[in-house]
């Protein structure tokens, strides 16, 4: 009897064994080395009072139309915003946490970004935004009242809160994704470009990948021997996901890489006038008439800031960076930007949540979200200066172009009416 | 009535035939016309379409949403008021809503939004063949769309469609070919002035036929010179068209640079990107960019800097990319295209020049004939009926003959594909419904009929009368298909059409035995041989050719009304054998003493062993090779392997032709070899060889593995042969190949046919019993080879999950039997 109760028992044993086994094995490979951080309940319903205020933030006109934002008039580190559309009693409305380290102007807009995406692919979504004033506490808390509250998904905007959440919420609940934050490959946060973290995070990455950045730098310049590679010493994370990578990149590819550091904001002005001549005397061993060579400025506002005198210092020397505001109208500006726009890095981010919210992925499975092409800025008033040509190309892709008189000739893709040139 | 006018009467037929033989030509021209001239206007949409992307694409890469560009009344206001054929230029997003829309300013917006909503639309069913389709293509039942995806930032954000209405797509088309029409009345009514004066003239019979050859082939040649120049002009219209839409979507992307007020001179990648577009649309032959005439930049480098003009050899078109026009950009377009396109015609019109050669053959003789007829009943007054020829009877009967065979030649090409298709969507009776079985019905029925036809016939029926019967069946036949698309009903009509064919058969072979003096038999063989071919030839041709332009229902209708012709011609137009010979009974009484002895016959014939072998080992494989192959398996492997109809009846035409060729001379073989055994040897050896090499060739991978004994090794053959000619860098390879196989396959059946009958009146029992009641028993035993043929090749393709191995398995086996034959036959 009993043979005939293991007989039927036992096929059925081992199946489950097996689907647990693979269930188990599933589970291991989608959280590789993960750390779950279980962030406790604090079982309250509002937050301790002492982080950042977000009165900061403001909808654009057209979004403010469609949504509705409400300051807590209590914290003012909490804001809520909802559409404005009834939402039928039947539907069940989907709620995003999102964090916020700091007061950005590039924060407001990815959160306008987001509202404009949820809008576009009739998602009627609440969210709640916290503003933790870059304390990790404070993230905690508003990470376990989005789990208490059944939050479907945060969404983490700025590389200091894709930090909190890598260190502290990995492998957690909720589906998290990244916004407006630099490149999590080269910050250790993800493995490849080409995978998903296999965690509840989705990231995606301000950085345009180096190896795409330099195949634009030879496409403009293919005999390219020497860059002159400027940054701020003390912007750490600048220098952990640009300039050792473009060093290591460039090294790969033949290219010789002359560091131009500047300490801080407060010397830059001094630093760069020394060190650029001292930059161009090297870069000349290599390259005797310099035409072969190429300034590079990263993400450091220390440095972009002096572009004017980057600009008189670097002569013929073509001057490009990866922020897409050194490009500006008149002379003082950079010849090209190869980056991305905060904008479209926020646009991924909102197509990244609206998949996840509509289970069309897992977030895990998603891989680092890239905008590519990468965004270009023109300024031909430079380029003539300068006796550069442009590729037809990087004309026609460009989303901003600068004409010789030094005006917007094109911005966002649109070419810019000749009325409004008058006007300006 | 006046004799001379009589004539002009009696030559009504000829005019008939004349205007019947040019309005195909012209049909056919039109067709090709048709066939061809959309894909260039498709390419003007496409290029069109483009030139809007392009517009679009920087603003929605900038990452900035579809609805808030700028720019698009300005561009597609232009685009429509440039081009009268474009209906409506809309933009639409990922919801299908409409997010821009523009169409002619004299159409109202909102109706035909309206409009566009009912339309149903459809993958384009046009031969798009050597064209290199880039964007997506569809066709609605009034008008053709080009949809191009616009891809923003991360994914597809919406798609322009751009929409042509048919009848401004065929507006030029129509308006060149009135010139064509206004040529064909012309030379109708040439040909029927000529007719006339000659009548009026010089009634001479002698110079009759040849006057009015003459002047047929003058009206034709004269004919088909006019629609080829037409034709030719009608591409170069629309290659002209494409060339400038080609050229404004090339201007639109270097006129963005001025636009912007940046200067060439800072630019580089102009010369790499006029490769790069020259690329992508391979009819390019060149792009030049000029400044005061001198090129700057030029698909060819070495043309640079140097003063440009167009090749005489191309087609350019130039747009000005700045006010003064100084500032140029030309695109060409190589002449060769327009001809390539008239020369990739010239096939269909090749074909349709043999097979309105063959009518003109068949009903010119007869027309002539007629005329002398009446001019001799009218001059000889009171002569009495028994005086007109045999040869008048003779070529009177031709055309009916003709009439028949080409009728039930119009269909072969595709009938096969077109039952397959019906048999598996029939809703009744499936288990029964299959690809052969209206075929096996065909043939069963040609042969039950035969006997009591025959019977009828002796019994001295009226000859015309069981004629005419046979075309009454073939036009029930016919007209049963041309009204349905139902599988049984199709069946029904081939039923009809096997006993049509097979009672016409009898008669017209009583008809001709009648008619024909004994030592003239051979002229009556003759008739019937040519009349078969040349109405096969024809009818296989034209029905291919039709296929393509009008389906088969309208076809099955014309083969109606053309049955019904044949039965008013018969009874208006062919004597009965009695105004021929004067005598009315005497066969019949002589076949009836025969036909006790029939089944005798078989009986006695079947115990001869060569007698049996000959018919087991080669007769009945023939027939089946030409039922079962040639007319079932062949059109279905081949549209199988995605040949178009009218190349399928241009390639059964090679097999036919080899066939009649070899027909006539395999006799000369045998008398020449001395022995028929080897012949028929090498009939099997061909016709195995042949069909083995078409199995492999046209072999095409099934879904599911083959698991018939053996296959396995046929399928590896295949595939490394395929590979081989793969391998090669002879283009088409395996189109010659296939061909080879086919003309060696009618080869084949060709070799077959006259030998077998001397082959088997050799035999002892021939010897013994007599010729001719052997050679009709074997006759009437082979054709049940007939019968077989679609079914063997069936259980065939069954066994070989619907391959073309099923071909090949078939030529293995007549191999085989051919071997047995060689071995086993008495030497004669």
């Amino acid at each position: 009897m009993l043979f005939v109760q293991m007989r039927f028992f036992l096929p059925i044993a081992l199946m489950l064994l097996l689907i647990n086994l693979n269930t188990a094995t599933q589970a291991a490979k989608m959280v590789p080395n993960s750390k779950i951080v279980p962030i406790k309940s604090t079982n309250a319903t509002s937050l301790p009072k002492h982080g950042g205020s977000l009165a900061w933030l403001k909808l654009e006109k057209e979004v403010e139309m469609l949504w509705e934002a409400t300051l807590d008039k209590n914290n003012p580190a909490k804001m809520k915003i909802k559409h404005r559309s009834a939402v039928a009693n039947n539907v069940l409305e989907k709620q995003i946490l999102v964090l916020v380290p700091k007061k950005s102007k590039s924060y407001q807009l990815a959160i306008n970004t987001l509202l404009k995406i949820l809008e576009e692919h009739g998602l009627r979504v609440r969210l709640t935004l916290i503003h933790f004033n870059k304390d990790p506490e404070q993230a905690k808390a508003a990470v376990a009242l989005a789990e208490d509250q059944n939050i479907n998904l945060i969404f983490a905007i700025g590389s200091i809160s894709v930090d909190f959440i890598h260190e502290h919420y990995r492998g957690g609940q909720i589906p998290v994704v990244t916004s407006t934050n630099k490149d999590p490959v080269v910050l250790g946060q993800l493995a490849d470009y080409e995978h998903g973290s296999g965690t509840n995070i989705a990231f995606t990455s301000l950085n345009v990948p180096i190896n795409i950045q330099i195949q634009y730098l030879f496409d403009l310049k293919p005999e390219l021997r020497t860059v002159g590679l400027m940054y701020s010493r003390d912007n750490k994370q600048t220098v952990a996901t640009e300039v050792i990578p473009v060093k290591r990149a460039m090294a790969k590819y033949g290219v010789i890489a002359i560091d131009i550091p500047v300490d801080s904001a407060d010397t830059a002005n001094q630093d760069l006038l020394k060190r650029i001549p001292e930059a161009i005397k090297a870069m000349q061993e290599d390259d005797p008439n310099l035409r072969e060579s190429i300034f590079w400025i990263t993400g450091s506002t220390a440095v972009f800031s002096h572009i004017k005198q980057i600009n008189q210092l670097a002569g013929n020397i073509p001057v490009l960076g990866s922020i897409s505001n050194i490009v500006a109208e008149g002379d003082d500006s950079a010849l090209m930007a190869i980056g991305i726009d905060r904008r479209n890095n926020a646009l991924l981010a909102g197509l990244y949540a609206v998949k996840i919210l509509t289970g069309v992925v897992q977030p895990g499975e998603l891989k680092l979200g890239v905008v590519t092409p990468p965004d270009l800025a023109i300024n031909f008033r430079v380029a003539r200066k300068i006796g550069l040509k442009i590729p037809l190309h990087f004309f026609e892709s460009a989303a901003f172009i600068y004409n010789y008189e030094g005006k917007a000739a094109r911005t966002f893709g649109q070419k810019v009416r000749f009325s409004e040139l008058k006007s300006e | 009535m006046n004799i001379k006018l009589r004539n002009i009467l009696f030559s009504f037929p000829i005019i008939l035939i004349l205007i019947f033989t040019l309005l195909l030509l012209v049909y056919i021209g039109y067709g090709e016309a048709k066939r061809k001239y959309p894909k260039f206007q498709i390419g003007k949409l496409e290029s069109q379409a483009e030139i809007i992307k392009n517009a679009f694409e920087p603003f929605l890469q900038a990452g900035l949403p579809l609805k808030q560009f700028s720019g698009f009344t300005g561009l597609s206001e232009n685009l429509i008021l440039s081009d009268v054929g474009v209906e409506s230029i809309q933009v639409r997003d990922n919801r299908d809503q409409w997010v821009f829309f523009k169409t002619r300013p004299e159409l109202s917006e909102q109706s035909l939004r309206d409009e566009l909503l009912q339309r149903i639309y459809e993958p384009i069913k046009l031969d798009l063949r050597n064209t290199q389709k880039k964007y997506q293509v569809e066709e609605s039942e009034i008008s053709f769309r080009v949809i191009v995806p616009l891809m923003g930032k991360f994914e597809q954000v919406g798609q322009i469609i751009i929409e042509s209405k048919k009848v401004d797509v065929f507006r030029v088309l129509n308006e060149k070919y009135q010139t064509v029409f206004y040529a064909f009345i012309t030379i109708a009514l040439l040909f029927i002035l000529f007719i006339v004066i000659y009548e009026l003239i010089f009634p001479n019979q002698k110079t009759r036929k040849s006057a009015q050859r003459a002047a047929f082939i003058t009206g034709f040649l004269g004919m088909s010179l006019i629609i080829g120049v037409n034709v030719f002009q009608i591409y170069e219209q629309g290659a002209e068209t494409n060339a400038k839409a080609l050229s404004d979507s090339m201007a639109q992307r270097l006129k963005a640079i001025l636009e912007l007020g940046i200067d060439f001179k800072d630019i580089s990648g102009i010369n790499a990107l006029f490769r790069e577009y020259k690329h992508n649309n391979p009819e390019i032959s060149e792009i030049a960019f000029t400044d005061h005439g001198i090129a700057h930049y030029h698909t060819n480098e070495q043309a640079t800097g140097k003063p440009y003009s167009v090749p005489s050899d191309s087609y350019g078109y130039l747009v000005s990319l700045n006010d003064s026009h100084q500032l140029q950009v030309t695109l060409t377009i190589p002449k060769d295209l327009v001809l390539k396109e008239v020369l990739d015609s010239l096939q269909e019109f090749i074909v349709l020049f043999i097979a309105t050669g063959l009518i003109a053959l068949i009903f010119l003789d007869s027309g002539t004939q007629l005329v002398n007829l009446s001019q001799r009943a009218a001059s000889g007054s009171k002569k009495s009926a028994n005086e007109e020829s045999y040869l008048m009877g003779l070529s009177l009967i031709k055309p009916a003959y003709f009439i028949i065979v080409f009728v039930n030649g119009l269909p072969i090409s595709f009938l096969p594909q077109l039952v397959t298709w019906m048999s598996e969507n029939t809703p009744t009776f499936t288990h029964v419904a299959s690809a052969s079985l209206p075929f096996t019905i065909y043939y069963l029925m040609f042969a039950i009929v035969l006997a009591p036809a025959g019977y009828y016939a002796e019994k001295g029926m009226s000859l015309k009368k069981i004629m005419g019967v046979g075309f009454a069946a073939e036009f029930i036949g016919a007209i049963l298909i041309a009204t349905t698309s139902e599988y049984w009903i199709l069946v029904a009509g081939r039923f009809f059409s096997g006993i049509g064919q097979g009672i016409f058969l009898i008669g017209l072979q009583s008809y001709i035995l009648h008619i024909t003096p004994k030592d003239q038999r051979t002229q009556g063989a003759a008739v019937k041989v040519v009349c078969k071919n040349a109405g096969q030839i024809a009818g296989t041709a034209i029905g291919a050719l039709l296929f393509a332009y009008i389906g088969y229902q309208s076809l099955f209708l014309i083969a109606s009304i053309l049955t019904m012709i044949g039965i008013l011609y018969l009874w208006a137009l062919v004597p009965k054998p009695e105004k021929i010979i004067g005598k009315a009974d005497e066969i019949t009484v002589k076949n009836t003493q025969k036909k006790a002895g029939l089944l005798e016959g078989i009986i006695k014939a079947i115990k001869d062993a060569e007698f049996t072998k000959t018919l087991l080992f080669i007769g009945l494989f023939g027939k089946m090779n030409i039922t079962g192959v040639a007319m079932f398996a062949v059109p279905l492997v081949l549209a199988t392997n995605g040949v178009p109809t009218s190349d399928i009846g241009q390639a059964l035409m090679v097999y036919y032709l080899s066939l009649i060729i070899m027909t006539h001379y395999a006799s000369k073989v045998v008398d020449a070899l001395g022995t028929t055994r080897m012949v028929l040897f090498g009939s099997a050896l061909f016709g195995g060889i042949s069909m083995l090499l078409f199995g492999l060739i046209t072999f095409v991978e099934p879904k599911e593995a083959i698991t018939f004994p053996g296959v396995d090794y046929l399928v590896s053959m295949a595939l490394q042969m395929k590979q081989l000619i793969a391998s090669s860098d002879m283009t088409n390879l395996s189109l010659y190949i296939m061909l080879s196989c086919l003309f060696l396959l009618g080869i084949s059946n060709g070799m077959s046919l006259a030998p077998l009958t001397t082959h088997v009146s050799k035999t002892d029992v021939a010897e013994k019993y007599g010729n001719k009641s052997v050679t009709a028993t074997y006759t009437f035993l082979e054709r049940s080879g007939h019968v077989l043929g679609p079914v063997v090749i069936s259980q065939l393709f069954l066994l070989t999950q619907y391959t073309a191995l099923a071909v090949s398995l078939f030529g293995i086996i007549s191999l085989i039997f051919g071997l047995l034959f060689l071995l086993t036959s008495q030497k004669s």
